[in-house]
């Protein structure tokens, strides 16, 4: 064909304007929900599979990058809140802590449902903002045989003593659980005992040459699986996805007090599920929600590479060896609530412990 | 611009307006409206971003030097080819090189440093050495080093290559005659490859400073990273652009100076009359050879073979498979997003090409407003600019019909990636001899169809470069595609990241199969048409 060079330009842009509208035209009238998650996205395809089977409604999924993990869908829920029109429905973290923070904000709507009534106080907001459900373990991963059994921590002040110098990694407190934990440990330890304790410890891990790694838990769990370190601080999920691998690690839970009273164990962070304020699809969310509250989901949770802790009793004890010994008794709000600041501090001092090395 | 070759010119203007100038001014409206927003204002300490600007600089600084020594010899002998391929001589060879050199640019930086860093698992003798000397972080610095030089040499050969083609010949065999000392030859070939290797050091500088990638997978906390996590903790647009000063600073001085040698005209057309052949050419082929078998072959070879290894049992197909299952769908919608960007990359550059090559000075001055546009969006932070685009487009009808379709990727995509389609867009305004520019006018380009009559060749050309280029920088795009993806339309490029993240190499293996595949379909496309175009253009030039 002898066309002409405009009739080619005009073939080409036209294709280009089909495509958008073929892109724009893949919506269905189907009924449907929006979904942000910030969990493995191998597990939470698993888990809309089986609801989509259940329900015909369809999730539309948008997850997160590993390297910023909740935070960067955390940014894009305020941003669509900032600019007046929502878009998705449900907020389903791997956390707990950026949840406060989102339903501090007002980003957060109220949910209230035959699934909700009875759920535990601890892993529920009061006014139904957030549901927690599907726990995971901060521990202390180690390689056995590697370290001798005189040498294992018991408690995470332990890791600030000299014996740990130069042995200890953990990941930025900026991103992840870490920094949750972090917020968590000066909570707890300036209520429980002193102010100050939570300043002394990170001063010990300063001392310690504790280092930061960039690339998440799962660094961490990497890091001490090829000998670079002898300890990390990490998620019990990276570490059983770690063994599923093949690597040889094991976990520690360690506790928050010198002394094994109840209460002053492993910290537990669930998942947590919440409703967005305005999402276009409420009806859609609500049954949404309450399928990710469902026991079915924390068994398959439960059961994933993630293998998460039910929060559920009865269930709990189906899964023994994930269960989590002396769980620490914390208000996640005061946790979250002082959260910036004891990251802050984190890096301030590690950074400036790093300086001195230097 | 009369007649009806305003279109191509509007085109390029629209797509600047969507992707410059209705987000930027919805930046503006979210700066200041930002302090109210957000809780948690973090404390941003100035003494280490200082310090982190300084590591990031010194690793943008080896590679953009390691790059200029390692691919300054493949640049000569591109240049020499592309001389002589207006001719029919060597065009074999032209085409072959130019091709192979054009695939390491077009895979992401973070899977050729991925491919290096499976090297050497915790199993390997050198990660035991490593260990057992302290010096594991070394080696992967090492290995950092040595995946970011491998994928940035080609963009300093092609560099190098397009000075090249623009010098005679003759001058270094009156060198010869003259008996000149080596040293004086080599001096002499600097002062002439001197601009281009200057230009590909700094678009290798630019282009290892805004990426954060590898440096989070090497355990390496750079300005980036810095950044991320400021946001992170709550800061304001307001305070992350403050923070970000220095960074954007640096990348548009850098950017500036790229501007100003590309916009040096050359002063000579090439001769392909007199080459000398012989044992250097032959060295320098195997030195070239050498090097893309380390930016590309070993590491293809290094993934399959981890792929193998982490199989588990599986045959290949039933590995396919399952991979075409979970992520079939998110990297066919990656390709096509990449390739609409590529077009609409060529547009921007057609676009501008023309309006810096009219008369009159305003149409040239709204060409420099819309490239200095396009570079300041290069500059900021990616997370700011879909921010940006979601106060932009996330409002009334723009949201049904932009912000929940693929439309607000391919123009994030854009955002970040345009500044290459207006420095080609310059370098085509400015490399186009003036004479082929007089006789276009004189053809009545003034109505589309005349226009595209008479510049089709170097349109062509020059679009298919930049397509390849924006299409496959498109491909490898994290912060914006993470931030505004619209829901339920699955990409492969953050599944890609999550899975190095977690050691699942088999899914980053055929990922990179198939961009390895594009990377090179695209190339040889690019390189055919930009050969033919050349060979047309030159023909009438010398004439």
């Amino acid at each position: 064909m002898n066309a002409t060079p405009a009739f080619r330009f005009g073939c080409f842009l036209s294709l280009f304007i089909l495509s958008f509208l073929l892109f724009g035209c893949g919506r269905s009238e189907q009924q449907y929900v929006v979904l942000y998650a910030s969990a493995d996205e191998y597990v939470a395809r698993e888990v809309i599979t089986a609801f989509q089977e259940e329900t015909g409604i369809r999730v539309r999924f948008t997850g997160d990058t590993e390297a910023k993990k909740t935070t960067g869908l955390v940014e894009r829920l305020r941003a669509e809140y900032a600019s007046g029109k929502p878009q998705a429905d449900v907020f389903w973290s791997s956390e707990i802590f950026m949840t406060l923070d989102l339903a501090d904000e007002g980003v957060l709507e109220a949910h209230h449902s035959d699934t909700t009534k009875d759920w535990p106080a601890t892993f529920r907001d009061p006014n139904g903002l957030w549901y927690g459900f599907a726990a995971r373990g901060r521990v202390i991963v180690f390689a056995p045989g590697r370290v001798p059994d005189e040498d294992l921590p018991e408690t995470w002040m332990d890791l600030s003593r000299s014996t740990y110098k130069g042995r200890v990694v953990m990941a930025d407190p900026r991103f992840g659980t870490t920094g949750g934990h972090f917020g968590a440990m000066k909570a707890y330890w300036d209520r429980e005992y002193q102010p100050g304790i939570y300043s002394a410890f990170l001063l010990g891990l300063a001392e310690n040459e504790t280092r930061l790694l960039a690339s998440g838990n799962a660094g961490v769990v990497r890091a001490v699986a090829n000998g670079e370190a002898d300890f990390g601080m990490t998620d019990t999920d990276d570490v059983w996805a770690a063994q599923a691998q093949g690597m040889k690690v094991d976990l520690i839970y360690a506790r928050h007090s010198r002394h094994d009273d109840p209460g002053t164990g492993t910290l537990l962070i669930p998942n947590t599920v919440a409703r967005v304020k305005g999402g276009p699809n409420p009806d859609a969310a609500a049954k949404l929600i309450d399928f990710l509250l469902s026991e079915r989901v924390e068994r398959m949770l439960a059961e994933s590479v993630s293998g998460n802790v039910p929060i559920r009793r009865g269930l709990a004890e189906k899964y023994p060896h994930r269960a989590v010994p002396n769980p620490l008794a914390i208000d996640f709000r005061r946790a979250a609530a002082v959260r910036v600041e004891a990251v802050d501090e984190a890096m301030r001092v590690l950074r400036e412990g790093q300086r001195g090395d230097e | 611009m009369k007649g009806s070759a305003w279109i191509i010119s509007s085109s390029a203007l629209v797509i600047w307006l969507a992707a410059i100038g209705w987000p930027a001014m919805a930046c503006v409206e979210l700066i200041v409206a930002s302090d109210d927003l957000f809780k948690n204002p973090s404390t941003i300490s100035h003494s280490t971003l200082a310090q982190l600007l300084i590591v990031s600089i010194t690793w943008s600084g080896m590679v953009a030097i390691g790059a200029m020594l390692l691919g300054w010899l493949p640049g000569r002998l591109l240049g020499r080819a592309l001389a002589r391929s207006s001719t029919r001589r060597s065009s074999g060879l032209w085409l072959l090189l130019a091709t192979l050199l054009l695939v390491p640019i077009c895979l992401p930086a973070y899977v050729v440093f991925f491919a290096w860093w499976q090297a050497w698992p915790a199993d390997s003798w050198l990660f035991r050495w490593a260990l057992e000397h302290q010096q594991v972080q070394t080696v992967r610095h090492a290995t950092l080093l040595a995946g970011l030089l491998c994928w940035s040499w080609p963009i300093v050969s092609w560099c190098v290559a397009g000075f090249v083609a623009n010098t005679p010949v003759q001058r270094e065999e009156m060198l010869l005659l003259d008996a000149a000392r080596p040293l004086t030859r080599l001096l002499d070939k600097i002062r002439c490859d001197g601009r281009g290797l200057l230009l590909g050091g700094l678009i290798a500088f630019l282009a290892a400073f805004s990426n954060t990638t590898v440096f989070d997978l090497a355990e390496i906390f750079t300005f980036g990273n810095e950044l991320r996590a400021i946001e992170a903790l709550g800061a304001t647009p307001r305070e992350v652009l403050t923070a970000a000063a220095p960074a954007t600073a640096l990348t548009v001085l850098g950017a500036l100076i790229v501007w100003m040698l590309l916009s040096m005209r050359p002063a000579e057309i090439a001769s392909a009359r007199f080459t000398r052949d012989g044992r250097s050419r032959v060295g320098v082929l195997l030195f070239t050879a050498l090097l893309w078998l380390f930016s590309v072959g070993i590491p293809i070879v290094l993934l399959a073979r981890n792929m193998r290894s982490a199989a588990g049992g599986r045959t290949l197909g039933e590995q396919l498979s399952e991979f075409t299952t979970f992520y079939g769908r998110g990297m066919g919608n990656t390709m096509v997003v990449a390739m609409i960007c590529g077009v609409l990359a060529s547009v921007i550059a057609a676009g501008l090409a023309w309006m810096w090559q009219d008369r009159r000075a305003w149409v040239r001055s709204a060409a420099h407003v819309q490239a200095v546009g396009w570079m300041i969006a290069a500059a900021v932070p990616g997370t700011m600019i879909g921010s940006a685009l979601t106060v932009a487009y996330n409002r009334g009808w723009l949201a049904d019909g932009v912000y929940l379709t693929p439309a607000v990727l391919v123009i994030g995509h854009l955002a970040r990636f345009g500044f290459l389609a207006a420095l080609l867009g310059r370098w085509i305004a400015l490399q186009e001899p003036r004479a082929l520019v007089e006789m276009r006018a004189m053809d009545g380009a003034e109505r589309l169809g005349g226009l595209l009559l008479a510049t089709w060749p170097r349109l062509l050309a020059a679009g298919g470069a930049t397509f390849a280029i924006v299409m496959t920088m498109s491909l490898a795009e994290i912060p914006v595609t993470a931030q505004v993806r619209p829901p339920g339309f699955d990409l492969i490029t953050p599944s890609i990241l999550n899975d190095m993240h977690y050691q699942r190499p088999q899914t980053v293996m055929i990922a990179t199969a198939a961009f390895m595949g594009v990377a090179l379909l695209a190339s040889f496309g690019a390189i055919v048409l930009w050969s033919s175009a050349r060979r047309a253009v030159k023909s009438v030039a010398l004439r």
